[in-house]
């Protein structure tokens, strides 16, 4: 949707070309021309020590299909899509329609607070939240015991996934929180005061005029949050270093442990790469499903 | 102790004071707007503060553990996160046993003074304010009456004999405290906020918190300057932020111009494939860092020159950083800009060009200008991220001097496992998250209203 | 002026700031034109001299400024650069002329005078402080401040405590004052060309995936490079190391047959090391004709795989003396059980593959595991190949069973699966669990907890893995070590630098350093470590010296197949299966094996 009509040039290339000159060399050669040429490591057999590479077809591809680690780290990032987007978009409404209401003190404070934690690096928010989960010591085992109960085990192998969630929500639930509330002051009172009119009580409210017009800002969330989630590594890798379990693996901290590990050192550059590619091509299809559910006429304020 | 450390023990202690002060209070609002018929998302206010609890009281944990005693190899006497690692937050290991010890010395009579205060207040009725009905009024009467009674009667009957005694003192002690505070809060508060019960049983459950910080023993929290000191000097934190900062203005600026410059000409001109570098730069950001950062070194490899004595790689260099997080930074910029300038309107266009302005002067004297609020939340974000990002950093630079902040408290965190000054490394996620906590701080409604703008409308 | 034009002149400034501090960092950083002085404590001799770097030896190494344990000390380092460059000299023909010398010296001690003053300043306040631990901290900064100043005090024991250190910055005053007064200050101070620098650049545990650019591109390609065999294996492989008991280009005899220099000059240097582990320096096992029979690492260190006690939990057990044979051993298990203390402990399951690896060496040898794993007869291709014994053999089914016996009674700290390393290793130190299975590494990261002493106590103690009764007699008094040391690369631009560089730490540094860290020295010379005696007699007696685990010669499977599967059977956890029995996890692996070979073993596997 735009505003004001764009210039029609026809076949003439001149001004946009000067316009995107700058951006497209940069992009080009410093980030598109390695990423395409990724293609071509996709295929063959590499260590990444030596400047050869074995050309093997698709054999990658092949053993890939058959690694059953590869399909564990593809069911994480499938679980922390799938659960961890619930709970957090669960809680980013939740906010976004707090902070929304007319009754609130301390707005800017609250706020201020619940963004903050999307802008420390990532290693700080692992490191924070490695010694908060640490078992013995950590806060949350300490409140537990304090109030009586065992206190569980963050980080084993079962449960570690779920507090990699829950780190996740924390970190970034306050980027999200704040484009819905935009998209939620977008919405004019004159709706809410209708359906006040009518009868609804807040929650109706909510998912009867709320949710409807902020359909575009949700489905962008959605898509942000989706690459994100297939996208994560350094949560997970700073969060559960050195070693990670089998079944905590996700497609980049997999791909990571083939391709750079030291520990492993396992070294297998091709078969990495067709693991990113593989990675690309899920978040592409995702992403397109999303597309479909786009309107084609945006909704008029 | 001296001046310094006694100011360094105090600030030590009220940090996570600090942190569980803004949660009891936050406990306490809940309790106080649960009953309030007014706010229609009470649940809602309970979930936020425990949120925005927690993470105040994780950073306050934080800062008050780089305060601890580095160990002997630092200067100090025993390592405290070692000791300790919850640090301050350990005297509530055994919180249940030492609030019943607090409590248990709550003598009876005082149990049973506040119990008749509050059955008089609660049944007179003076707490409820003449807007509500004359239904709610009998309920809350109804309910505080019955709760008392309720109360008393349970502890009662589960006292027997002297091992229960504690049992009795406790709740009593709850209760005590609740009803004191009902019955003293002045009436404008009380027609304003009701359920007395929970403000003080937040404050009743606080108040062992707050003795057992004050009882902790604090003395060996003043290292403050010392770990802070090792952390900039020893573990060259101080320069890594100088490098940091280097390159993040670096890449800044290039990504600012180059994003400005692409995304107008993307929105104001329609020409063949422009669908298809749009779609290119914003689907870009789905790529992953590690899937090209291999071919990337190979390509790089041959760019160096020599001249004059001086040698210049494009790898090992800080310049060379900079353009590759530039490159990688420029597609969400771009997303954001696009958006952005969709907004502006386009009669500017053709009123600049009745004055006689070509193309280029269009753009930069009058549409450049206007985007400036959409291109500070831009140059904000790619600020941000390149603060913080560290997969690049750790491969690129490998000249100790050049490395950047995320990396130096990566090396930071990897080496504690040797020389285990912990309380450095404290200070090290410290020294990363103030500087993006103060240009939050002060820039958060500009990162607000950029990203609300140019993400909605698309 | 557009503020568009205003940006893009921040960006030129911008770009060109950085382009320019990136240029002359360096020279910025070591103020490459200023002279250096070194000053002997022991001897009160001055050396002086100014960079003139020809031969410049790149280390990179996974160890360092922060960390005391094999990291290769300063002075250590500033001493060969002397010294080699004195032999360099001799070969290249630069000597320091006397007219040369008496203007150098005159020079530097104009710029010495300087530092002088503000050193006895600072000294004078740290001797007015009377709390220890501040002074030593402050002694250390001093030290730091002065090396920024390029005056440098070697050799200086690491341990050496402030009062020493102390005298000799006094000692280092008083000499500078005698020079400043003499009318011939030249006499009295070595003036030498400082022709070798030795970088360092310590890339912690990831020293080769971040040196891998720079062995693609063949740039700045470090000279040496330090890591175990297992990880320096992918430099082997590729043909980027330098053989020792090769002779270099030009050379008649290889380094390892030429005269210790540095330690002995009697003998070869080949003498210096010990033969059991100069041997594990060889990667025979691969099926490549041109690495069999070099020798490409050269061990320095070695850690081997022990179980660790806290003396005092045991004794309160009843226990006097460590358990020397696995039914022994669970019978120590049972009796701490009964006392009610934790006998074992761990990580979830770091570490918990070397139950598995020492089982299998007690009771059937390690030639036999390898045997399974990459199948026989060696010389057939690996389709070919078949495992012989397969994993279904019942000695196997004992070891995993044993294994599993050991999980289920209860042996194992309740919180282990949950806690991260090194959670199980601190509770340890606090007395929370008698035993943990563990690397000889393990003495050196103790001693940072060392403050964690609980009321009852805690001495660590350490016995070789238990032996197997019934077993075979070699297996029994064989050790299990992997070797750790450096390797030189054939791309650097030193490598006869590098390989000198390598002599002289083999001799000076590292034997020092190793014992007073509990390491286990490969060399002849070094003592043993007396935090691990307990296992001295076992490993200086052993039999044989095996470095060969399957993650060294089954890298792939081993860290692929093997320890994830092993991993998941030993947590009782269905992984990709049901582990929680011996036979369906033996089964599987059977499976695996024989799916692994007729792949085309390691180089079939991506």
């Amino acid at each position: 949707m735009m505003v004001g009509k764009p210039k029609r040039l026809g076949g003439w290339w001149g001004p946009p070309a000067i316009f995107l000159a700058p951006a497209a060399v940069l992009f080009g050669v410093l980030f598109a021309a390695p990423a395409v040429s990724s293609l071509y490591v996709s295929l063959c057999k590499w260590t990444g020590f030596t400047p050869q590479m074995e050309f093997r077809g698709v054999r990658n591809f092949v053993k890939l299909s058959g690694d059953l680690r590869f399909w564990a780290a593809i069911k994480n990032n499938l679980w922390i899509m799938s659960v961890g987007g619930i709970i957090f978009f669960f809680f980013a409404l939740l906010f976004a329609a707090a902070l929304n209401s007319k009754f609130l003190r301390g707005r800017k404070f609250f706020q201020t607070m619940i963004f903050f934690p999307a802008f420390i690096s990532v290693v700080g928010v692992a490191t924070f939240w490695k010694l908060i989960y640490d078992p013995k010591s950590g806060l949350i085992n300490l409140s537990l015991r304090a109030a009586g109960s065992e206190g569980l085990q963050w980080l084993d192998s079962a449960h570690a996934i779920n507090s990699v969630i829950i780190m996740m929500v924390w970190a970034g639930v306050g980027g999200t929180m704040i484009l819905l509330l935009a998209g939620m002051r977008r919405i004019p009172k004159d709706y809410y005061e209708a359906a006040e009119i009518d009868g609804a009580s807040a929650p109706q409210q909510f998912f009867h005029v709320t949710m409807p017009m902020m359909r575009e800002v949700i489905l962008i969330a959605l898509s942000l949050w989706m690459i994100g989630s297939m996208k994560v590594f350094g949560y997970i890798q700073a969060l559960l270093a050195p070693t990670i379990n089998d079944r905590n693996q996700v497609i980049s901290t997999l791909q990571y442990q083939y391709a750079f590990s030291n520990r492993e050192c396992i070294f297998m550059m091709g078969r990495a790469t067709a693991m990113a590619v593989v990675q690309v091509c899920v978040v592409l299809v995702l992403v397109g499903i999303i597309r479909l559910f786009r309107e084609k006429k945006s909704v008029e304020y | 102790m001296s001046a310094l450390a006694q100011i360094q023990v105090l600030a030590a202690s009220a940090m996570p004071l600090a942190g569980l002060g803004v949660l009891a209070y936050c406990l306490i609002s809940i309790g106080i707007l649960w009953a309030h018929a007014r706010t229609r998302l009470y649940p809602l206010y309970l979930l936020k503060i425990f949120w925005v609890g927690f993470t105040l009281v994780g950073f306050a944990w934080i800062i008050s553990m780089s305060f601890g005693d580095p160990g002997p190899k630092h200067g100090g006497v025993t390592s405290e996160f070692l000791q300790n690692p919850a640090g301050p937050f350990a005297a509530l290991g055994n919180y249940s046993l030492f609030a019943t010890q607090l409590y248990a010395s709550t003598p009876w009579w005082l149990f049973m003074l506040f119990g008749l205060l509050l059955l008089w207040r609660g049944l007179v009725g003076h707490s409820l304010s003449a807007r509500d009905s004359s239904a709610r009024r009998r309920f809350v009467r109804i309910f505080l009456a019955a709760s008392v009674a309720v109360i008393c009667a349970a502890l009662l009957l589960l006292d027997r004999g002297q091992q229960r005694l504690h049992l009795r003192y406790t709740g009593a002690a709850f209760f005590v405290a609740a009803c004191a505070a009902w019955a003293l809060l002045p009436l404008r508060w009380k027609r304003r906020y009701g359920a007395p019960a929970l403000l003080m049983l937040a404050a009743a459950a606080a108040v062992p918190v707050i003795v057992s910080f004050a009882r902790f023993d604090w003395s060996s929290y003043t290292y403050v300057v010392g770990n802070y000191k090792f952390a900039w000097k020893t573990a060259r934190m101080g320069n890594y932020m100088l490098n940091s900062l280097l390159v993040s203005v670096l890449t800044v600026a290039v990504t600012t111009l180059c994003a400005s410059m692409a995304a107008y000409g993307l929105t104001r001109f329609e020409f063949l494939g422009r669908g298809a570098v749009l779609l290119a730069f914003v689907g870009a950001m789905v790529i992953p860092a590690q899937l090209y950062i291999v071919p990337l070194f190979l390509m790089v490899q041959n760019w160096h020159v020599a001249a004059a004595g001086l040698e210049f790689s494009f790898m090992d260099s800080r310049l060379g950083l900079g353009l590759i997080y530039a490159a990688g930074g420029l597609p969400f910029a771009i997303f954001l800009l696009t958006g952005f300038y969709r907004t502006l309107p386009g009669s500017l266009r053709e009123a600049a060009a009745i004055d006689g302005c070509g193309e280029w002067r269009i753009f930069t004297d009058v549409y450049f200008p206007l985007a400036a609020p959409g291109l500070a939340t831009a140059a904000i974000f790619q600020f941000l991220g390149v603060w913080n990002e560290y997969q690049f950093a750790l491969v690129f630079l490998t000249n100790d001097s050049l490395k950047t902040l995320p990396v130096g408290l990566y090396n930071l965190s990897v080496s504690q496992q040797y020389a285990a000054n912990w309380s450095a490394l404290f200070a090290g996620v410290t020294i990363l998250c103030l500087p993006t906590f103060l240009i939050f701080v002060i820039l958060q409604e500009r990162i607000v209203a950029g990203l609300t703008v140019g993400a909605v409308k698309q | 002026m557009s503020p568009f034009y205003k940006l893009l002149i921040v960006v030129l400034i911008a770009g060109v700031v950085v382009i320019a501090y990136d240029l002359f960092q360096a020279k910025i950083e070591k103020g490459e034109g200023d002279p250096r002085i070194r000053f002997d404590p022991a001897t009160g001799r001055f050396t002086f001299w100014k960079p003139e770097v020809r031969v410049r030896i790149v280390y990179a190494s996974m160890f360092g400024p922060g960390e005391p344990v094999m990291r290769v000390r300063d002075d250590w380092i500033y001493m060969f650069e002397e010294d080699y460059s004195d032999v360099l000299a001799g070969k290249l023909g630069r000597e320091v002329t006397g007219e040369e010398r008496t203007r150098f010296v005159r020079e530097t001690l104009k710029q010495a005078a300087e530092v002088r003053g503000d050193l006895s300043e600072r000294l004078k306040a740290i001797e007015s402080i009377s709390d220890a631990s501040k002074k030593t901290q402050q002694t250390e900064e001093l030290l730091v401040w002065l090396e920024g100043r390029h005056v440098f005090l070697t050799p200086l024991e690491p341990m050496a405590g402030p009062e020493q250190k102390l005298r000799a910055l006094r000692d280092l005053i008083t000499g500078l004052d005698k020079l400043a007064r003499d009318a011939d200050p030249a006499r009295l101070v070595r003036v030498a060309p400082r022709l070798v620098s030795v970088e360092r650049r310590w890339q912690g545990r990831w020293v080769l995936s971040a040196n891998r650019p720079r062995f693609l591109t063949g740039r700045e390609v470090p000279d040496i490079m330090t890591g175990s065999k297992m990880e320096l294996l992918a430099l082997v492989q590729d043909h980027y190391a330098v053989p020792l008991n090769v002779p270099l280009a030009g050379e008649e005899l290889s380094p390892l047959d030429a005269p210790d220099t540095y330690g002995d000059p009697g003998r070869t240097w080949r003498e210096a090391f010990l033969p059991k582990m100069l041997k594990e320096g060889k990667y025979d096992f691969l099926d490549d004709p041109t690495v069999r029979g070099k020798i490409y690492l050269a061990p320095l260190t070695c850690s081997t795989t022990i179980l660790f006690y806290n003396e005092v939990l045991l004794a309160r057990a009843g226990i006097d003396s460590p358990p020397r044979t696995w039914p022994e051993f669970i019978a120590v298990c049972e009796k701490l059980k009964a006392a009610g203390i934790t006998p074992l402990t761990a990580d979830a399951d770091v570490y918990s593959d070397y139950w598995q690896s020492w089982l299998i060496f007690r009771v059937m040898g390690p030639e036999t595991w390898e045997r399974t794993i990459s199948g026989v007869p060696p010389e057939k291709p690996p389709a070919e190949r078949g495992s012989d014994p397969p994993w279904t053999d019942p000695r196997y089914r004992r070891v995993h069973a044993e294994i599993r016996r050991l999980r289920d009674s209860g042996y194992f700290d309740k919180d282990f699966p949950g806690s991260t390393w090194p959670a199980a290793q601190r509770g340890f130190a606090k007395g929370s669990a008698a035993m943990m299975i563990c690397g000889s590494w393990l003495v050196q990261e103790l001693s940072g907890y060392k403050g964690l002493a609980t009321a009852e106590g805690f001495r660590l103690k350490c016995f070789s893995f238990p032996q197997w009764p019934g077993g075979r007699q070699r297996d029994q008094t064989a050790a299990w070590a992997v070797p750790y040391g450096l390797m030189v690369c054939r791309q650097g631009k030193a490598t006869a630098g590098a390989i000198e560089l390598v002599k002289y730490l083999s001799a000076k540094d590292w034997p020092d350093m190793v014992h007073k860290n509990a390491q286990i020295s490969c060399m002849v010379d070094a003592d043993f470590s007396p935090d691990l005696a307990g296992i001295k007699q076992d490993f200086m007696n052993a039999s044989a010296v095996y470095s060969r685990t399957p993650d060294i010669y089954a890298r792939r499977f081993g860290s692929q197949v093997l320890s994830p599967r092993y991993r998941a059977f030993f947590l009782q956890e269905k992984g990709a299966g049901d582990y929680v029995s011996v036979e369906q996890f033996l089964k599987n692996m059977d499976e695996q094996n024989r799916r692994y070979l007729s792949d085309g073993g390691e180089e079939g596997y991506e």
